[in-house]
């Protein structure tokens, strides 16, 4: 009840349509309660019954013009008590006026004292007093039926008040609440609409900020690919006085009057223009390799003519042979459908690869092959030559890596490096095979070109523009999703925060739905914890036309039939098997 | 044979004019575009550097020079070694481009296709 005396209240419209509702259960009760009283004491009395109809409905009428007067709850409903009250004594029980003020000086000190609830039952009493006393000295007989009658009476008129008063607090708290809840929907909507604003005006600040980092960026970007150019530039332009004039005292007597450079200075002149070209190739590579890093590095995609092109790179190798007893052999189909790929990086893997294996093969063979395989070619490079020790594969591709230092070949050792970054721009990985004294072979897989791409490709050809930009490459798209497998949540969730760390997004699945999962995001790795089931859902996911291509690492005890996966440290160090991952990621060794 | 070579590298200039000289031909070294003008109606063939004092003006100046109808061939000397670069030079009007560092005998070959 202590809710009425909320100033809120006051304003509500609603209770309005309440007290009419109200009016009509007054109505309705008042005419039960009649309709039960007469038939059960069979006292068909007019007027009592007149009485209360009118009673009935004044009351339920006054309640409501009483409540749209005074706009106030707690009020009206003091007042209709009243007034029924009032029109009880003064209709029914014939009470002198005097009684009345009397009646209603008391209740107005029982609300004082004790507020509506204790006034209500005050009055009741106070009425139950008042009519006793003075039916008593009336000589009306107080029998039993009219006693009875009596009591039902008020009793029943009080009831009724009381149900009536109930069901209208109910509704007007019903309205009260609905009211409330508006004006705390109106509220929380208004604190979230300034909740909202706020996080706008955030979201535009961090929106701008944004926009002022990616200006930065590729602004900083662009710096960059001004930068490399300038810098292949700046070092060219001294190179060109070094390789220029050596190779004019070689080779051009007639720029020095005809004077042959002497013997004396040959070698030292021809050491000058070696070197020279080396930085070349070094200033090429590194800044191949910048340009990589950079995401600079267009491809150029369109349908390649393999056959065509090992021609020309055997043709190439043959010419860096010197006098090292090695057969180059090529070895593939005379025709080879149409690849999707970029030419010019192709041809510079395939030469990078060649050129790598004639300079660590002493004698034997070089062999140039290529292999269809359902929609892609296998294409790979295979060497009779010193081989690669096992503890070697995983620095292979570090930069400046040499197999044998003392073998003092003329390479950058930038070679593979760039050769498996531009590999992996075609959606491939290096693959290497070795082993130490027999040889090694090098081999990535270009996809087939389809109809559509030989057909767009050719339609670009008509156009003007000679180089068509199909699309920037992220340097590393091999290595961005891993799926984990694994049993022990611990391990996976460490696991899972140091991939993340390094920029790959990882997925979680359990041995029941790792092949669902894996078929779904197509991962670029899968790390399977070494529990019971693995091997199952390995074979499934290896035979899988979606899932076969996907490499799998395990974790733990190498296994006999386990051995065409990546086996992965047993260790307690997640860390160093997070490395294995990244070295992983760089080499697919087929065989140890 | 009057050739015209723009280049503000002077060793460059140096080593290509001794050869070009050698070769027994007339070479006109000028270091800077507003020198080209006045030359370049006399000369049988223009070798150009691109980037002068930091410009790209040789891309411009052969693109001017097409533009005006000359015919001659002209050879850029670069050390701008991107495709991008060598595009450009081939849009504008080049007929051969050589990218530094070079060998004499890559200029030599490039120049006999010219030199007859």
């Amino acid at each position: 009840m202590q809710r009425v005396t909320n100033p809120i209240y006051d304003d509500i419209n609603d209770i309005r349509l309440q007290s009419f509702r109200a009016l009509l259960w007054t109505i309705g009760l008042g005419l039960l309660i009649i309709t039960l009283i007469q038939f059960t004491f069979s006292r068909r009395d007019p007027f009592l019954i007149w009485t209360l109809v009118y009673l009935t409905v004044s009351s339920g009428v006054a309640l409501v013009l009483l409540n749209w007067i005074s706009g106030r709850v707690v009020i009206s409903l003091y007042l209709v008590s009243l007034i029924l009250a009032f029109a009880d004594l003064y209709y029914v029980f014939s009470l002198p006026p005097h009684a009345l003020v009397g009646l209603f000086l008391i209740q107005m000190l029982a609300i004082w004292l004790g507020g509506i609830e204790v006034t209500r039952w005050v009055t009741a009493c106070l009425m139950g007093l008042v009519i006793l006393l003075n039916l008593a000295p009336s000589g009306v007989v107080l029998d039993l039926p009219f006693t009875l009658t009596m009591l039902m009476l008020l009793g029943g008129f009080y009831a009724m008040q009381w149900l009536v008063f109930r069901q209208y607090v109910r509704w007007v708290e019903w309205a009260l609440d609905s009211q409330e809840r508006q004006m705390q929907l109106a509220n929380s909507f208004f604190s979230q609409s300034r909740e909202l604003k706020h996080l706008n005006d955030r979201l535009n600040g961090l929106n701008t900020q944004l926009e002022e980092a990616r200006k930065i960026a590729s602004d900083a970007s662009n710096a960059k690919s001004t930068f490399l150019s300038n810098t292949s530039h700046e070092l060219r332009t001294p190179l060109n006085t070094i390789i220029g004039y050596s190779s004019s005292m070689l080779h051009m007597p007639q720029m020095y009057q005809h004077t042959p450079l002497p013997e004396v200075f040959r070698t030292d002149v021809a050491n000058i223009l070696t070197n020279g070209q080396y930085l070349v190739s070094l200033i090429n590579d590194i800044l191949d390799l910048s340009k990589i890093e950079a995401g600079k590095l267009e491809l150029i995609f369109e349908g390649v003519e393999l056959t065509e092109m090992f021609r020309g790179v055997i043709a190439t190798s043959v010419g860096l042979l010197r006098d090292k007893p090695i057969t180059i052999r090529p070895d593939y189909p005379e025709s080879i459908p149409m690849v999707w790929g970029d030419s010019t990086r192709i041809r510079q893997i395939l030469l990078n690869l060649m050129s790598n294996a004639i300079k660590y093969t002493d004698s034997g063979s070089v062999t140039l092959w290529a292999e269809v395989q359902g929609n892609t070619v296998h294409i790979g490079v295979t060497d009779t030559g010193i081989g690669i020790p096992n503890e070697k594969l995983s620095t292979i591709f570090d930069r400046f890596e040499q197999v044998q230092k003392a073998h003092q070949t003329k390479g950058t050792g930038l070679g593979l490096d760039i050769s498996q970054q531009l590999a992996k721009m075609h959606g491939s990985l290096l693959m290497i095979e070795s082993t130490v004294g027999l040889g090694s072979t090098f081999s990535f897989i270009l996809p087939i070109a389809t109809a559509e791409q030989i057909q767009s490709s050719q339609s670009d050809d008509s156009q003007p523009t000679p180089y068509t930009v199909l699309g920037v490459f992220d340097a590393t798209p091999m290595i961005r999703n891993i799926l984990l497998v694994m049993g022990d949540s611990e391990s996976r969730i460490t696991l899972r925060e140091l991939l993340e760390a390094e920029d790959h997004v990882v997925f979680d699945a359990d041995l029941t739905d790792a092949l669902d999962v894996a078929t779904a995001i197509l991962p670029d790795l899968i790390v399977i914890d070494m529990v019971q089931g693995m091997q199952t859902l390995v074979e499934s996911l290896k035979s899988d036309p979606d899932t076969y291509t996907i490499p799998i690492a395990v974790l733990g005890q190498r296994q006999e039939w386990a051995q065409s996966l990546y086996q992965l440290p047993v260790t307690d160090n997640l860390k160093q098997v997070v490395s294995q991952i990244k070295n992983l990621i760089l080499r697919r060794t087929l065989s140890a | 044979m009057n050739i015209l070579y723009l280049e503000d590298n002077p060793n460059d200039a140096d080593l290509v004019s001794r050869y070009i000289q050698s070769e027994g031909h007339q070479i006109a070294l000028v270091a800077k575009v507003d020198e080209v003008w006045n030359i370049i109606p006399h000369s049988d063939l223009l070798i150009a550097d691109i980037l002068i004092d930091g410009e790209r003006v040789g891309v411009d100046v052969v693109r001017y020079l097409r533009d005006q109808g000359y015919q001659q061939p002209m050879i850029a000397l670069t050390a701008l070694n991107s495709a991008d670069e060598t595009n450009a030079c081939l849009e504008a009007g080049f007929d051969s481009v050589v990218t530094k560092p070079f060998t004499i005998d890559r200029l030599a070959g490039a120049l006999q296709q010219f030199l007859r």
